[in-house]
Order: structure tokens, then C-alpha cells, then sequence
């Protein structure tokens, strides 16, 4: 009897996940014109209280909101987030982002590339759960200029406090104007809060020097303002990471170098680092950061932690071989006690994509790293959502139905 | 008929014919090993996502308003065939019309990059001087004048 039970849910919880995907999915590619998460190239998710998983994804000029409440086996009709069809960047790190608040509402930011090449605007729209009502997308950079506003990042307070942090290139073109040419970014800071209708982004300048083409990474301090990691171009082209944290919600520290691997190069890495900060237990503010370099002699992916903001850096851990191609880590707490800090990455061998993983309790020594998924194609970059549940890789292939691995 | 096919009837009727118009070929796993073999040769690899990139192919734009001659291919990494009418506004730049130009297959990025070369981590620019021999010579970021230079008095 028990045997029976359990072959008659299998056959339920794949017979529901098909016919979703058979209902609402066709293949990719060739049928990619309406609201189907299957055609999406990105997905980018988060977890709610209640295990409800929000995943916003981009097909055409439209950007999609749905939710899955059973690990994503099922997914809700998807929502439209935009009535007005706008570009939407959906590539590689230039994604679009997701965050929720303590009362489950759910913030959504994005890049619209405009009609000049590498010129963008910082979009936004915010999701009401209790009114069901999406606010108007806005314009988040204020510059009103046609210049690079791109690799948004966001954070969400529980409050409600929402920061986006993007690369700026409103600099540029007033040096232009003088004849002169920048060939950073600055990252700008907007601020908001709608839960207190407070819905007027204002825009604050962080800092310069900025490699223009990697994405930023973001994470709250113990006071609730947000942290900025980005790769940052120190001296003649050398390309390592910045930290900087804030004084109050519009003015920033200085940023405090936190690799140094030396990686010179006149060039992009597309390749923007991790960051997540301890918000309980021994190691409280303790900040985890992971990112990729390419220096002769330091190639790879790199890890290491600061407990005063980046004044001092911890060893670094240098881990995943290069000739793997490793790319892409991204960090993530939990409450377990023996893994309660996780990476996971992508690695390539020629003909096989994995997504690799390691854990460790503290950061000072990590597990060994095992393969968490693989496939020939496709193989989007890996994301950990923390839900109630415990800590899930998202996995994603684009014309195939997303997929948690637990981790 | 078009207009075109009319110039083109007229021009075949005296024995003359119209210069074909270069087009921009697919990268394959089939065809990347010849085409990064055959030297001497600058090949230089770029995509629409990369601001420095555009910053080598105006400085290499200069280079063969000069020499039109010189054997220099682009490689375009961008392997979402969404974007093609982007990648073909860049090839459509007079300076690269003698140029061979390469557009990576569809969702082949990374088997291609890996197969050109394991130890590049996608980072760009990238160029490959490749030598009479055959033999890649792999340079991350933009190429310095005086690395041009020396490449120049190899693929003149």
C-alpha cells in the first residue's frame, strides 16, 4: 500500500510538472513570443517567509513575475510587469534583479538599453502582495542623459528601504563636453521606500574609477544600509575588487581595497564578484566575498572574509582550477551548523558544464568541491536561494522547466 | 527584377561584374580550427558587450584605411543569433570590407572559446597573432601601439 502511495505521488508531482510545462511551454527559441518561462534566458529569483519562490524573467520587451510554492515544480500564471514594451537586458550578469521586503512585497529593477550602443537607463517597478497592483516602471537614474546606466543591483531592507547600485556614466558625458575622455564608471546609489511612500529614487554618487562591464554586488550592514563590492581599476589597468560601505543612506566611506591578485588588463573580465555578510552567531558582520581573477600567477576563483568592513582581509583562499574555465561564484548563508556558508560556480571542461559546490562553517576551510548539476548546454549561471527549507541552487537551462537542487 | 539585378544583368552582359559585398560567416566547431590556424595573421575577437573592444576595432579600422591589405580577421563572440543585425552594423564599417569576419555559431560561446584556447577565461578584447606556422600567440586586452607594430611587420 505504502508502496503504491508513494508511486502514485511520483506519478502526480510529475504528471502537474508536465502539464504546466506542456500547457504553458512550448520548445524554445522558435515559439518564444508569449509569457513563457521556459523561453526566458535569465531567471532571477527570491524566497519569501513562506517558501513561496518569486522568479522574474525577460521574453521579447516584457518582463515576467510568477511563483512557484512548491519548489518550483509548479509556477503561478506569469504576471506582466511592464504594460509598455521596453528592452530589457537579460545577459550574462546583466540581468534583471528581485528582492522582497519583510511584508512580502516584491521589488523588481532592470536595465533598458536605449537606441546609442552601451547606453541605458536603471528601471523599476515595485509589486504590492496585498493590492496585487505593480507600480508604473520608473526611470531610476535621474540624469535624464543618453549614457550607460547598467549592472543594476539591488537590496531591500525589511522595512522596505530599497537601494540600487548601478555603474554611471553621467561623468562621461560631461567630461566629453570638455574634450575629454573617461573610460570608467562612477556607481550611483538611488534610495526609496514605498512602503512609506516615499517612491522618488534619489540618485547619490559612491564612487569612480569603475571597470564599466562587470556586475556589482550588494548586501546589507548591521545597521540596514547597503555595502558595495564591485571590480574596481587600480592603478595602470589593474583590476581588482573595492568594498565600500555607508556612513548614512546617501554618503559613502572610503573604499577599501580587498584583492590583490593584480590582475592587469585593458580590457573587460565580464566576470563581478559575490558578497554576503553574517547577520548572527560568533562571527557577526563578518563580510564573505568571492570573485573571479585572471592574473598570471593568480588565476581562478578567490575567497576571503573581513570583520571590520575591508580595513584588513583574511587569507585568501584561491580555489577552482582555471583550466575548468571557473566562473561565476556566488555566496549564501544558512542556519545549518556545519554548512552554514555555501558557494556554488560554473565550471566548463570543453564539453560539459557543472555547477560546482563547497561549504564551510566559518570561512576559514572549506569542504571539498562536489558536482551539484551538469549538462552539455545552456547552462545559465548558478544562483543559492535561501528558503525555509534550507539552501537550493537554482538551476536553469534555457527551453527547460527551472529546477532546485538542494544544497 | 530589382534595380540591382538589372546593374548586375547589364555588368555581366560587358564581362564585368559587381565586387562582392563580404559577409559575415558562422564560427563553428567544424571550422574555428582553420580559421585560427592559418598564419600569419592578427585575429581579433570582440563582442557587443565589451566598451574596449569597440575601442581596438577603430584603432585596427585605422590601421587597414592604410593597409587594406593586412591580414586581419574579427571574430564576434556574441553567440545569440538575436543580434546579428548589430554585429553587422560593425562589419558594415568601410574599413573592414576586405576584412574576413567571423560571427560566433549559436549558443556556442563557450565550446568555441574553449576549443580556440582552455586557458582563456572570455575576458576581452583577445587577439591571436597567429604565426606561419600556425601557432596562436594569445593577448587579453586592448593591443598597445607598440604590439601592433610588431604584428603589423608580420601580416603586411
Amino acid at each position: 500500500m505504502l508502496i503504491r502511495l508513494i508511486i502514485l505521488l511520483v506519478c502526480w508531482a510529475s504528471f502537474s510538472a508536465n502539464a504546466w510545462h506542456t500547457k504553458e511551454h512550448k520548445t524554445a527559441d522558435t515559439s518564444c513570443v508569449h509569457s513563457n518561462m521556459m523561453c526566458a534566458k535569465t531567471v532571477s529569483s527570491v524566497v519569501d517567509k513562506t517558501g513561496r519562490i518569486w522568479s522574474a524573467w525577460v521574453v521579447g520587451k516584457h518582463l515576467y513575475l510568477n511563483y512557484s510554492d512548491d519548489l518550483a515544480l509548479n509556477y503561478s500564471m506569469p504576471m506582466l510587469v511592464n504594460t509598455q514594451p521596453e528592452s530589457v537586458s537579460t545577459r550574462g550578469e546583466n540581468r534583471p534583479k528581485i528582492a522582497n521586503d519583510n511584508a512580502g512585497n516584491i521589488y523588481l529593477s532592470w536595465v533598458t538599453p536605449l537606441s546609442k550602443r552601451f547606453t541605458a537607463n536603471v528601471r523599476f517597478s515595485y509589486y504590492d502582495v496585498k493590492t496585487n497592483v505593480f507600480s508604473s516602471p520608473v526611470t531610476v537614474n535621474d540624469d535624464n542623459l543618453l549614457t550607460g546606466h547598467s549592472f543594476n543591483e539591488m537590496v531591500v531592507t525589511p522595512a522596505g528601504d530599497v537601494y540600487i547600485a548601478w555603474l554611471d556614466g553621467r561623468e562621461k558625458v560631461a567630461a566629453a563636453k570638455q574634450g575629454k575622455r573617461l573610460r570608467h564608471s562612477e556607481i550611483y546609489l538611488a534610495h526609496a521606500n514605498f512602503n512609506q511612500k516615499n517612491t522618488f529614487f534619489d540618485n547619490n554618487y559612491l564612487a569612480k574609477g569603475t571597470c564599466v562591464c562587470c556586475r556589482l554586488a550588494m548586501d546589507l550592514d548591521e545597521k540596514n544600509l547597503p555595502m558595495v563590492m564591485w571590480r574596481h581599476v587600480f592603478g595602470d589597468n589593474y583590476r581588482d575588487h573595492g568594498l565600500l560601505t555607508m556612513k548614512n543612506k546617501t554618503q559613502a566611506n572610503p573604499m577599501k581595497r580587498v584583492s590583490f591578485e593584480n590582475w592587469q588588463v585593458n580590457g573587460c573580465p565580464h566576470q563581478g564578484p559575490a558578497i554576503v555578510r553574517e547577520v548572527s552567531g560568533a562571527q557577526k558582520n563578518r563580510i564573505h566575498m568571492s570573485w573571479f581573477n585572471n592574473a598570471p600567477d593568480a588565476s581562478g576563483l578567490f575567497y576571503g572574509y573581513t570583520d571590520d568592513n575591508g580595513s584588513t582581509m583574511s587569507t585568501t583562499n584561491h580555489f577552482a582550477n582555471k583550466a575548468m574555465n571557473p566562473e561565476h561564484p556566488s555566496l549564501a548563508l544558512n542556519d545549518s551548523a556545519t554548512k552554514r556558508l555555501q558557494m556554488v560556480w560554473r565550471e566548463f571542461d570543453g564539453q560539459v558544464f557543472s555547477i560546482k559546490g563547497m561549504h564551510s562553517t566559518n570561512g576559514d576551510s572549506w569542504s571539498a568541491p562536489t558536482t551539484l548539476a551538469s549538462a552539455k548546454s545552456g547552462v545559465d549561471y548558478p544562483y543559492i536561494l535561501r528558503h525555509p527549507t534550507g539552501n537550493y541552487l537554482q538551476w536553469h537551462i534555457q527551453g527547460q522547466p527551472l529546477a532546485l537542487i538542494k544544497l | 527584377m530589382t534595380a540591382k539585378h538589372h546593374i548586375s544583368a547589364i555588368l555581366f552582359a560587358l564581362g564585368l561584374s559587381i565586387p562582392a559585398m563580404a559577409a559575415t560567416n558562422e564560427l563553428t566547431l567544424d571550422n574555428v580550427e582553420k580559421v585560427m590556424s592559418q598564419g600569419p595573421r592578427l585575429v581579433v575577437m570582440w563582442s557587443l558587450e565589451c566598451p574596449a573592444c569597440f575601442d581596438e576595432i577603430e584603432l585596427i579600422s585605422q590601421m587597414l584605411r592604410e593597409q587594406p591589405s593586412l591580414a586581419i580577421s574579427f571574430i564576434s563572440t556574441d553567440d545569440d543569433p538575436s543580434r546579428i543585425d548589430e554585429i553587422n552594423e560593425v562589419y558594415a564599417s568601410p574599413a573592414l570590407s576586405n576584412t574576413p569576419r567571423w560571427v560566433y555559431a549559436p549558443r556556442q560561446g563557450a565550446q568555441l572559446r574553449y576549443k580556440i584556447d582552455p586557458s582563456w577565461q572570455g575576458e576581452l578584447p583577445r587577439s591571436y597573432f597567429i604565426d606561419q606556422a600556425g601557432k596562436r600567440h594569445g593577448h587579453s586586452g586592448l593591443l598597445t601601439a607598440k604590439q601592433l607594430a610588431m604584428i603589423v611587420a608580420r601580416i603586411e
